[in-house]
């Protein structure tokens, strides 16, 4: 039946194959004309300032951490509702709990303005 | 020897498949190009072929042909990978969907799904975790600073809203009780209240429907959240340094990221290959097959639409309001979801 | 066939777990992380365990390694920041602590297999049982023998996410 992990190695494998076999297929027929402006970044034609190996905003660093902790509820969550209906009201208990205490922690970040982005 | 013809089969089936949402790619793009030029009281591609039909294939040997230059300043492992792997993740997606009921032949069993997983959703879920990583990596590599902007914040936008995905998938799980797709569908093919409308879950699960459509969006990059690109300020975005085939696979994953997505929300929504009067559930003929992947055909197609008509029509979001829909208000009301659809479903 | 995959797998997860030490450049390391990763996903996987492979991936490849490539871009070393290579008598001692550790960890490996452990293992213990990776059983596990680890899972979170704002905001404050 198709619950053979091989139709989805074969599938995967078609998918790399195709992606590199068009990766191959425009670097062998496509032109090649060097002008050293190219090996510019492009800015629109404007002089380049700086470069782009920069420090950026630690917001981004915040948001990736708020996620990791956020997915690893939801991924907790998920083993509570495939079977949510047999745990019945003590499950239920468990899980809003769990949910409200994280919920907190959303308000926390919320309240220290950890999502304001202006 | 034995040939094991149900191997060969879902071998076939596999390799059919994928070059079936291939084949879509070239007819989303004419369709983009036709709807937006209709919305913007145009004519659109015409002169290609009839119709301008043959525009897509044109423009498809006009990237293989362009100059596929690799710029000096760029990590050029990294500027070659990304683009194969913004390509290759929504195509994966599309193995665990199941597009339609299954037939019997002859004793053969064709199920129309490439892969029917246990945690089908999860795969997802997963797929979806990695999707981020073509954009970033492509934004990094490029060494430009417009692209690597471009980059940073399509993964702190995927990222923020991957959660609200993740909640309302969950939702999902819980009405149907199962992480496999084949049982999320089958939970849809039930009346609802004893009559004949089904229990499609945007009729049961309205919240979570308008989250993971939120979401949806916003996962495929499309207008009105396509930061990453937003031309205006970022040039190009993280694909500013690419050109020819690189380029054009950014493109062809944001396409297949449409056409996985809509799938992905006709299954989980829309009750999959399902519609009541048209297809039978248990009934294994080849007509009823037939008519299923059709049905499921149709449906993928009117939320095509609906992406190509929304993408064209709402202007983009500043980049705070984006963080504020995804972090203060799709993530509580998923939560909320959760509990209310508990607190029902327990009654 | 199955031998063939978990191959695959093996050699994939150890391969590139040797490129994330070896390779120089820290973004080239993070992607061979998420190939070390998918490996273990796929072992997992044929543990007949897929709740925990695909959590792996989610966890592991999804987030965490999003963290790493942030900090590593946020701070963005450049060539003369990263520190030349190390003096000898510190690699050879980092060489040294790496034998080692293999051979400590060799020990319960070659131990399990082989001798008197090995039969008595395979008397004594039933076979594994093909339920237990499932999400079904492992939801049931967590919210009823575990229910009290769980909900202190919650806490663990939120002391983190207190302690990343605390330290990320510090600095704008002062």
């Amino acid at each position: 039946m198709s619950s053979n992990l091989l139709f989805l190695i074969i599938y995967t494998l078609l998918a790399i194959a195709t992606a590199g076999g068009m990766l191959f297929a425009s670097y062998l027929l496509g032109p090649r004309r060097n002008r050293e402006l190219k090996d510019t970044p492009y800015e629109c034609g404007m002089p380049i300032l700086g470069t782009a190996r920069e420090r950026f905003s630690v917001k981004f660093y915040l948001t990736a951490l708020a996620f990791l902790l956020f997915d690893i509820e939801t991924v907790f969550l998920i083993p509570w509702a495939v079977v949510y209906k047999s745990l019945g009201v003590t499950g239920l208990v468990e899980a809003v709990i769990f949910i409200l205490i994280l919920a907190f922690g959303l308000y926390y970040i919320w309240e220290r303005g950890a999502l304001e982005w202006d | 020897m034995q040939i094991n013809w149900q191997l060969v089969i879902d071998i076939a089936k596999a390799v059919i498949v994928f070059f079936g949402i291939l084949t879509c790619i070239p007819i989303l793009v004419y369709a983009e190009r036709k709807i937006c030029a209709y919305i913007q009281d145009r004519r659109g591609p015409n002169r290609v072929g009839p119709l301008g039909l043959l525009q897509p294939v044109a423009d498809a040997i006009k990237s293989f042909f362009k100059e596929d230059y690799t710029p000096s300043h760029v990590d050029k492992v990294l500027f070659t990978l990304a683009p194969a792997m913004a390509f290759i993740a929504p195509a994966l997606v599309f193995a665990v969907i199941p597009f339609g009921h299954l037939m019997e032949i002859k004793g053969y069993k064709i199920l129309p799904q490439v892969f029917d997983m246990n945690i089908g959703i999860l795969f997802v879920l997963m797929i979806a975790s990695l999707g981020g990583y073509g954009l970033i990596l492509g934004g990094w590599s490029s060494n430009n600073k417009y692209s690597l902007l471009g980059g940073l914040r399509a993964s702190a936008q995927m990222l923020s809203y991957e959660i609200a995905m993740g909640l309302a998938v969950i939702s999902i799980i819980m009405t149907a009780g199962s992480t496999r797709m084949a049982d999320i569908v089958g939970v849809q093919t039930q009346g609802l209240w004893g009559t004949c409308i089904p229990a499609w879950n945007i009729i049961t699960q309205p919240i979570a429907f308008i989250v993971f459509l939120c979401t949806a969006f916003a996962e495929t990059n499309r207008l009105p959240f396509d930061l990453a690109e937003g031309d205006s300020e970022l040039i190009g975005g993280y694909h500013t340094e690419y050109s020819s085939m690189k380029f054009a696979m950014f493109f062809m994953g944001e396409y297949l990221a449409v056409l996985t997505m809509s799938a992905l929300i006709v299954t989980l929504f829309l009750g999959g290959w399902y519609f009541p009067g048209i297809t039978e559930v248990g009934n294994t003929s080849l007509l009823n097959g037939i008519l299923s992947i059709f049905v499921f055909g149709t449906k993928v197609g009117m939320l095509v639409f609906f992406f190509i008509w929304t993408r064209w029509t709402l202007p983009r979001f500043r980049y705070d309001q984006l963080m504020k829909l995804g972090w203060k208000i799709l993530l509580p009301l998923a939560l909320f979801n959760i509990i209310l659809t508990a607190i029902l479903g327990l009654r | 066939m199955t031998d063939t995959i978990f191959m695959v797998f093996a050699v994939m997860s150890i391969a590139s777990a040797i490129a994330v030490v070896t390779w120089r450049n820290p973004v080239h390391c993070v992607l061979a992380l998420i190939a070390s990763f998918a490996g273990v996903a796929g072992l997992f996987y044929l543990l007949s365990a897929p709740f925990i492979a695909v959590m792996q991936i989610i966890i592991y490849a999804g987030a965490i390694i999003v963290l790493f490539l942030f900090v590593i871009m946020l701070l963005n070393l450049k060539k003369n920041e990263m520190g030349g290579d190390a003096p000898v008598q510190d690699r050879l001692f980092t060489v040294f602590l790496c034998v080692i550790t293999v051979i400590i960890l060799s020990i319960p490996v070659v131990a399990t297999f082989t001798g008197t452990f090995y039969d008595q293992y395979k008397k004594t213990f039933p076979k594994p049982d093909a339920n237990l990776g499932i999400t079904e059983t492992i939801g049931q596990e967590i919210f009823s023998a575990h229910a009290l680890a769980f909900e202190l899972i919650s806490i663990l979170i939120i002391a983190a996410l207190i302690g990343a704002i605390y330290l990320a905001k510090k600095r704008q404050r002062g």
